[in-house]
């Protein structure tokens, strides 16, 4: 297992996709913070907008706010960047016929397979600490900046909750991930892949809206499935800019699931989904794939 | 799973096995069907050690299928697959482990170089780094070892996979079509380094529908034919003809000769082809020179007269018509 990690790790790190889609999720995560800085700059003191918001923006930017906004902002970047790298990993093993040769050296595929998981899995979790510095590294240089640089916050119980909320971050993505892994497999390509699994997220989102709306029974389901319980995750910090994120989608019409409750049902897809990727690739046929 | 309760074959499962000419690969009743399409329909084969079988078929008629079958990647829907005494459905490690392969086309990480591939294969399976260099060097891949596999050619490409093929010295290795996109050095190589591979006691099985190859490389063939084997045997039988003799002389005298012969109770058939005389006889070629001489007609040339493994080929596979 150490020579299949080892190789696994190895291919992760020499390949040229992983490495554009980190430095996409850094660049992004530093561009979305200079921008939101310039455009409350260019707000604050103007008499026509709204002095309260601008000002609630400009506070999540400093420091102190560094690691609820950063965070709501790596569970989109750094979700659809898990996807892509995983989907593409994956299914690249198929497309250019890779999976035969691996599984050649090594029969038992369930021990190829475990260990991609693991290093793919790895890799997004570096992927989003990395994500998480630069968020960090960028609002220090912007709290200098306006001059209120003061690292008195960090206490026990902030560094417990910064925790906390990249532990949500990736409970919430985990099933998502595990999901492009079952579909890479299952579609035998990097396309199928990414493609469903960002579409499975976006069209949930809508579906499960349209459901609450409905009411009765059928507004619960979507308390059982991924996009409301990923959202209560992502929304449990609160403040102006969560607000503007549950209102991209339906999120604010509905009863949001507690946080106990949607950790306990998105790792219970998270496994249902890694199930159904080893169940597929131990009974499925390897033919080649011109 | 796929109870077949075949009879186990002798010698296959046995502990105590002779050490030369046992039984690498033994394929009982297997078949594999794809919906509608049956490509595989109950095959039986079993090579000894050190032979070299030829898997010779027109398109579609299940080669490759059969090859991704001993090599684990495909699975059968029934029947069984022995390599090296090892069932592929109950001991799918240790049959796995005893077989070397490259079906339909190599596959590598394009972004890494050949040799980096071949690294990684030596680090899961065990070995050092020098049993790469080794391979390398048998393919003779060259200085493309160090250059990216996503630039090779064609014929690199299938060098490189040979070379994955015989990386970890399996007992029996199976090549689909080893010479398609390689170069006459290429291909002349890789004809010599078959027998040689087989001579150092390895087994191969080779699909191809190149006869010469075929002709040049194995000494066994079985014909598929539809998913199924239409014919086996050694190469030598299959050539071998029917004892009629082809006799070269000048053409002024082909219709003399053909009546003298013919006029003899000994002479079965007297036919023209191709400028010469093809003449089934319950004789040897010296009594019907003597024949011949008594009338003052002189051959330059007389020889069994065998069929090329072409002709059995579109004998065998043409025979019924194909769909
Ligand atoms: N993965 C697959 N799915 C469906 N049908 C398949 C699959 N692989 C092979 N077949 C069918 O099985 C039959 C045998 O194919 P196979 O590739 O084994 O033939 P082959 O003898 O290798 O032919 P060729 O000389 O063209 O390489 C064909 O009819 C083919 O269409
Ligand atoms: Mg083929």
């Amino acid at each position: 297992m150490k020579a299949l990690l080892a190789i696994e790790a190895e291919k992760i790190v020499r390949r040229r996709l992983n490495q554009i889609v980190l430095a996409i999720v850094v660049v992004l995560l530093v561009v979305v913070y200079v921008l939101l800085w310039l455009a409350s700059d260019a707000l604050s003191g103007t008499s026509a907008s709204d002095q309260g918001t601008v000002e609630d923006i400009r506070s999540t930017l400093y420091l102190e706010e560094t690691v609820p906004f950063a965070i709501l902002m790596l569970y989109t970047f750094g979700f659809v960047g898990g996807v892509v790298v995983i989907g593409s990993n994956i299914g690249s093993e198929y497309t250019w016929n890779t999976i035969r040769t691996l599984t050649s050296a090594e029969p038992r595929r369930w021990r190829v397979l475990t260990a991609k998981l693991i290093a793919l899995w790895a890799l997004v979790v570096v992927g989003l600490l990395i994500g998480l510095v630069a968020a960090l590294t960028t609002s220090a240089a912007i709290t200098l900046a306006a001059g209120r640089f003061d690292l008195q916050f960090v206490d026990a119980a902030y560094i417990q909750d910064s925790v906390l909320s990249f532990l949500r971050t990736l409970v919430g993505t985990a099933p998502y991930f595990s999901l492009a892994a079952l579909l890479g497999v299952v579609g035998r390509s990097p396309t199928a892949g990414i493609a469903l699994a960002l579409g499975v997220a976006f069209l949930e989102g809508i579906v499960s809206g349209l459901m609450q709306l409905a009411g009765g029974w059928v507004a619960n389901i979507p308390l059982y499935t991924l996009d409301a319980n990923a959202d209560s995750l992502a929304l449990v910090e609160g403040g102006v800019l969560s607000d503007l994120y549950g209102q991209s989608g339906f999120g604010e019409a509905i009863q949001r699931p507690s946080v106990e409750h949607a950790v306990i049902v998105l790792l219970f897809w998270a496994f249902a989904f890694i199930s159904a990727t080893y169940w597929c690739l131990s009974r499925q046929d390897l033919p080649y794939e011109g | 799973m796929m109870a077949m309760n075949l009879p186990r074959s002798p010698g296959s499962d046995s502990g105590a096995r002779p050490a030369v000419h046992r039984t690498v690969l033994e394929i009982q009743a297997l078949t594999k069907r794809f919906g509608e399409v049956l490509a595989v329909d109950a095959i039986i084969l079993s090579v000894a050690q050190g032979e070299v079988l030829g898997l010779l078929g027109p398109n579609g008629s299940g080669k490759s299928t059969t090859l991704n079958m001993i090599l684990g990647f495909v699975r059968p829907t029934a029947g069984r697959v022995m390599i090296d005494g090892h069932d592929l459905e109950r001991d799918r490690r240790q049959a796995l482990l005893s077989v070397g392969g490259l079906v339909e086309g190599s596959a590598f990480y394009p972004y890494l170089t050949g040799r980096r591939n071949l690294w990684m294969l030596a680090r899961i399976r065990g070995l050092p780094r020098t049993s790469v260099d080794e391979v390398i060097g048998l393919v003779d891949l060259g200085q493309a070892a160090d250059r990216k596999f996503g630039g090779y050619s064609t014929g690199m490409r299938q060098r490189l996979g040979v070379a994955a093929a015989l990386l970890h010295d399996p007992k029996l290795i199976v090549l689909d079509e080893p010479t398609s996109g390689l170069d006459p050095a290429g291909t002349r190589e890789m004809r010599q380094l078959i027998p040689r591979i087989a001579a150092e006691g390895h087994t191969v099985v080779l699909a191809s529908h190149l006869l010469v190859e075929v002709e040049q490389v194995c000494q066994r063939v079985a014909i598929l034919k539809q998913g199924r084997i239409i014919a086996e045997g050694r190469v030598a039988d299959l050539l071998s003809g029917d004892g009629s003799l082809r006799i070269r002389i000048a053409e002024s005298d082909l219709a003399k000769a053909q009546g003298v012969l013919l006029s003899k109770p000994d002479v079965k058939s007297v036919t023209i082809d191709n400028g010469d005389l093809v003449v089934s006889a319950a004789i040897d070629g010296s009594a019907v020179n003597r024949m011949l001489v008594q009338e003052d007609i002189y051959a330059s040339r007389i020889e069994p007269a065998g069929r090329s493994l072409e002709s059995v080929f579109l004998e065998l596979t043409e025979a019924g018509g194909n769909p």
